[in-house]
């Protein structure tokens, strides 16, 4: 009885609510939120107006002058010429750059281009979004269909990589499957039921049908406690493993609840699964794989740091600063590698093994730097417009980078001693931006 | 919430003004519904949702569950909600819910006269109940995740749920 008269009231509820909808302009919301966050972070830019402390004597202030223009001199002079021979490497030039034109949200069926890393050659191979080199440079993968943000399939496309040949191999690709480093086989995060949040790891192999009503075999089951969940699936640059991150909230039996992170990785064939890190994290989306599949570049706190403990839904929860570890895909050698505690966003391990490449949020806007395994040295550039790291060249002298506004593909030496160079731009926004590893 | 959107969190979070004006496009209209439910006037209910976006935009890196998207919104959304009709009540809902007729759609009068029963009833319940009720119809959220917002366990959020189905079927005349 009771329960038809909740859904009773459901409907009327719902009804009511949707009586009072109006028209709304999702672009001029957007704009007044942007703004709102500028203002409020408004002061760590541009010139900082500094307090007079008054007076100083005359020809005190003009023997401060001339001191400091010594200094600035002298200073100078090192400087360029530490500039000048970091400047020698020149940028990669080896390969082909693929991009699609178009949000992948907005336009998942926007041209796909390809051209030489120096901008040249730019022409269009096909439709669809997020292109994506094999591992080996011998084949191009895109993927296009109607909506994106749904759980929808599409059409998986691999061409040459000169984006010839193209067969549509596969009409069971969504979204959100992660293609695996030689593009034949898909792994892919799978609600196990509408009640629990809890997800399962599903594998299938590209242009085979999955069993009936899936996706895939399931690799990865979801925990029984069904309060937890899988993200960041990452491929081992050889294939055989993905690593994963899990969040969980514990109840903390007050309002707050505390975070609990994994970083753990699945033996594809074997569906065996490690966990490498259970280190207090914050935000482990980014993991990164080292060339040679050993070892895993992930986010968390530092030792000793307690789990971090968050408000109730709905209340906004501090930032926390993390900082980058290694560990070995076995859970062997965990180690810290930055002193620094950031909101870092993104993480990507050179092809040759030798930096990790990083981007942190520094409202508004991402600043990149690259930490050299060796001798976990940092550095760091911020640019001057909404820039995203995309990755590598081939021979790990340079990063690739897509400009949000204006829109364009970039190119950044890894020594970060000089600004972006702008190879191509675009009216529209360009997305998933790849570069072409040579093949051997 | 759809795993191809949990990308669009991500880029966000990052500063990717694009993919935020994406999640409002998805989102905005139920946030206006559920602040709607809360305040019982649309023009509050607007700037509530306004109010979450704001917040979203500066927080929505601290989400550490992607896929929890959609209840941290609503969350939001129920909490700016109540906190504009703490410091607005300057009309009782049932009468901003009736003054404000002629921006509703509904054209049959039945309709209507349910929609102001039903916005009677609401108005009587407090604040907090009204949010409860915004969240559970409105957004879905089940017991145990209105229990993380409420700060509620997840039984005493079911025992508040069956009191405020009981008021309400007595308000509504549905026994």
């Amino acid at each position: 009885m009771s329960s038809e008269f909740e859904t009773r009231l459901e409907r009327r509820v719902r009804d009511w609510a949707e009586s009072s909808d109006r028209e709304f302009d999702a672009h001029a919301l957007t704009r007044a939120a942007v703004d709102a966050g500028a203002a409020q972070y408004g002061g760590s830019f541009g010139f900082r107006r500094l307090r007079s402390a008054g007076r100083p004597h005359l020809a005190s202030a003009w023997l401060l002058l001339l001191i400091g223009l010594l200094l600035t001199l002298a200073v100078g002079i090192f400087v360029v010429g530490a500039l000048l021979r970091d400047s020698d490497r020149p940028l990669a030039r080896n390969g082909l750059i693929a991009y699609s034109v178009g949000s992948v949200f907005s336009n998942p069926n926007g041209p796909i281009h390809l051209m030489n890393p120096d901008g040249s050659d730019d022409r269009i191979v096909g439709f669809g979004t997020c292109p994506r080199f094999t591992s080996d440079g011998t084949k191009l993968i895109y993927r296009s269909g109607s909506d994106p943000t749904e759980y929808v399939q599409g059409v998986l496309t691999v061409a040459s990589a000169d984006g010839s040949e193209a067969r549509q191999l596969d009409d069971k690709s969504t979204f959100a499957g992660v293609l695996s480093p030689d593009g034949t086989k898909v792994a892919e995060l799978v609600l196990v039921s509408d009640e629990q949040p809890a997800r399962e790891i599903q594998l299938r192999d590209v242009g085979v049908d999955p069993p009936p009503g899936t996706l895939g075999e399931v690799l990865v089951p979801a925990r029984p406690d069904g309060d937890h969940s899988y993200q960041s699936l990452t491929w081992s640059p050889d294939g055989r493993s993905i690593a994963f991150a899990v969040m969980k909230q514990v109840d903390r039996g007050d309002t707050t609840s505390e975070s609990r992170v994994e970083v753990n990785v699945v033996d594809v064939a074997s569906g065996q699964v490690t966990t490498v890190s259970k280190r207090p994290g914050a935000y482990s989306m980014p993991l990164s794989w080292s060339p040679d599949s050993s070892e895993i570049a992930y986010l968390g706190l530092a030792d000793g740091a307690a789990p971090p403990v968050l408000p109730p839904t709905g209340q906004a929860p501090s930032e926390i600063g993390e900082r980058i570890f290694t560990v070995g895909a076995d859970g062997s050698g965990d180690r810290q590698r930055s002193e620094r505690s950031e909101q870092y966003v993104g993480l990507a391990w050179s092809p040759d093994g030798n930096s990790i490449a990083f981007e942190y949020f520094e409202p508004p806007q991402l600043t990149f730097g690259v930490l050299e395994i060796q001798d976990d040295s940092l550095r760091t550039r911020a640019t001057s417009t909404q820039v995203r790291l995309q990755g590598w060249s081939p021979d790990s002298s340079t990063l690739l980078l897509s400009g949000i506004e204006p829109a364009a593909v970039m190119l950044l030496p890894a020594n970060l001693a000089s600004d972006p160079e702008t190879i191509t731009t675009s009216d529209e926004r360009l997305d998933c931006v790849s570069w072409q590893a040579v093949p051997r | 919430m759809a795993p191809g959107a949990e990308r669009l969190v991500v880029l966000a979070a990052a500063g990717d003004e694009e993919a935020f004006e994406q999640i409002v496009r998805h989102h905005h209209r139920d946030l206006t519904r559920i602040a709607f439910v809360v305040t019982g006037d649309p023009d509050i209910a607007d700037q509530a949702a306004a109010a979450t976006w704001v917040i979203a935009w500066k927080r929505l890196r601290s989400l550490r569950e992607p896929e929890r998207l959609k209840p941290w919104l609503c969350s939001i959304a129920a909490n700016e909600a109540r906190q504009l009709v703490r410091s607005q009540r300057r009309r009782r809902v049932v009468e901003i819910a009736v003054v404000n007729d002629e921006r509703r759609t509904a054209p049959d009068p039945a309709t209507r006269i349910g929609d102001v029963d039903l916005a009677n009833a609401m108005a009587r319940l407090s604040v907090d109940d009204r949010s409860l009720v915004a969240l559970r119809y409105i957004c879905g959220l089940n017991s145990t995740e209105l229990a993380q917002v409420t700060g509620l366990t997840a039984s005493g959020v079911r025992g508040r749920l069956a009191k405020i189905l009981d008021r309400l079927r007595k308000e509504l005349g549905d026994e």
